[in-house]
């Protein structure tokens, strides 16, 4: 099952840039937040609840993402692999929908 | 801090942290084990995404082996998260106790290398002990509210035949996913608190990076000695938990 690479391949590459963009986000959504929250006043609180909740939701998402983006990527060349990641973002869904 | 700690040793092992931050946070802040474990598994989506964008940019991680794994570990993610009312929890507990005990003494650094692949070798059957134990760690990861690392890294390192970096790297992708699927079952059902929950997920997101960026200057001597540490604390932890549940 492992084959050893040391060059990140155009997949890897394509993976970590979304988590890293989403990670950035989230960090930059938290930033906001907390600036606004700073400002004190009923508005702006809820305003910086939102900001803090879609950095959450951003962190969460992340992965399946990251996972889409990998299942795209691979549809032509590595059709295999985008079956089973494919499969995998399935049954977080199919699961999480069972769990509400 | 709780945070920063999870998300540094976490990256460099290839654990989500939730073996710290879920303790931590019920027994030092007070939360209740409901709220410590979503918290938790948001961290580790945190810890993964920050750590597993520099591992993958850096061809650390090995994306075919990582991605069929998940399959297994969210699959058994899923199944615990949904039966978790009915698998009785204490047997399961000291299964995994003896279980870690197992993998921890053959991470020891002096262990006699070998002994596992020996054996693993005679029934041929490394990818489908993967898969098993892929099942197990989502399992584990339903139960208590981890990433399921501390099966993932000794998996790829002492079955699949990974550098123990390349296992801790591939690990920290996969458990981003196999948390992310328990995470998204408590946002939906509204209990995470996105204020509780931020200060610890900045934690771990800062700490992540760094580890990530310097964690191959480790000896790997110190790293299996670290994880195998790791693995005998939780489980202790199990056994505890198990005897305070019979």
């Amino acid at each position: 099952m492992a084959s050893p690479s040391s060059e990140p391949g155009p997949l890897e590459r394509r993976a970590g840039t979304l988590l890293g963009v989403m990670a950035g986000a989230a960090l930059a959504c938290v930033g906001v937040g907390l600036a606004v929250l700073g400002l004190a006043s009923a508005a702006h609180a809820a305003l910086g609840e939102r900001l803090l909740a879609l950095a959450t939701s951003l962190v969460v998402l992340a992965p399946l993402v990251s996972l889409g983006g990998v299942t795209l990527g691979a549809m032509k060349s590595r059709r295999r692999l985008a079956l089973v990641a494919l499969a995998t973002l399935v049954v977080t869904l199919v699961g999480m929908g069972l769990a509400r | 801090m709780i945070g920063l700690a999870a998300g540094g040793f976490g990256a460099l092992l290839g654990v989500g942290g939730g073996l710290i931050i879920v303790p931590a946070l019920s027994l030092l802040a007070g939360l209740s084990l409901h709220a410590a474990i979503g918290t938790s598994l948001v961290c580790i989506c945190a810890s993964s995404a920050a750590s597993a964008a520099v591992y993958l940019r850096r061809g650390r991680v090995e994306l075919p082996v990582a991605v069929e794994l998940q399959f297994f570990s969210v699959t058994g993610a899923v199944v615990a998260g949904l039966t978790a009312g009915f698998i009785p929890s204490t047997p399961l507990y000291f299964v995994f106790a003896i279980l870690l005990t197992v993998v921890a003494a053959q991470m020891w650094p002096a262990a006699k290398a070998g002994w596992l692949e020996r054996r693993l070798a005679l029934v041929s059957a490394r990818d489908a002990v993967a898969r098993g134990a892929s099942v197990g760690a989502g399992l584990l990861s339903g139960l208590l509210g981890v990433g399921g690392g501390i099966l993932n890294t000794p998996v790829l390192h002492l079955v699949l035949g990974m550098r123990f970096e390349r296992a801790a790297a591939t690990s920290s992708y996969m458990i981003g996913m196999t948390a992310a699927a328990g995470a998204l079952v408590y946002l939906v059902r509204g209990d995470i608190r996105p204020g509780l929950v931020t200060a610890a997920m900045v934690g771990t997101l800062v700490g992540a990076v760094p580890a990530a960026l310097g964690g191959h200057r480790l000896s790997a001597r110190w790293l299996r000695l670290a994880f195998a540490v790791l693995l005998l604390f939780v489980a202790y932890q199990m056994i505890r938990r198990g005897f305070t549940e019979l």
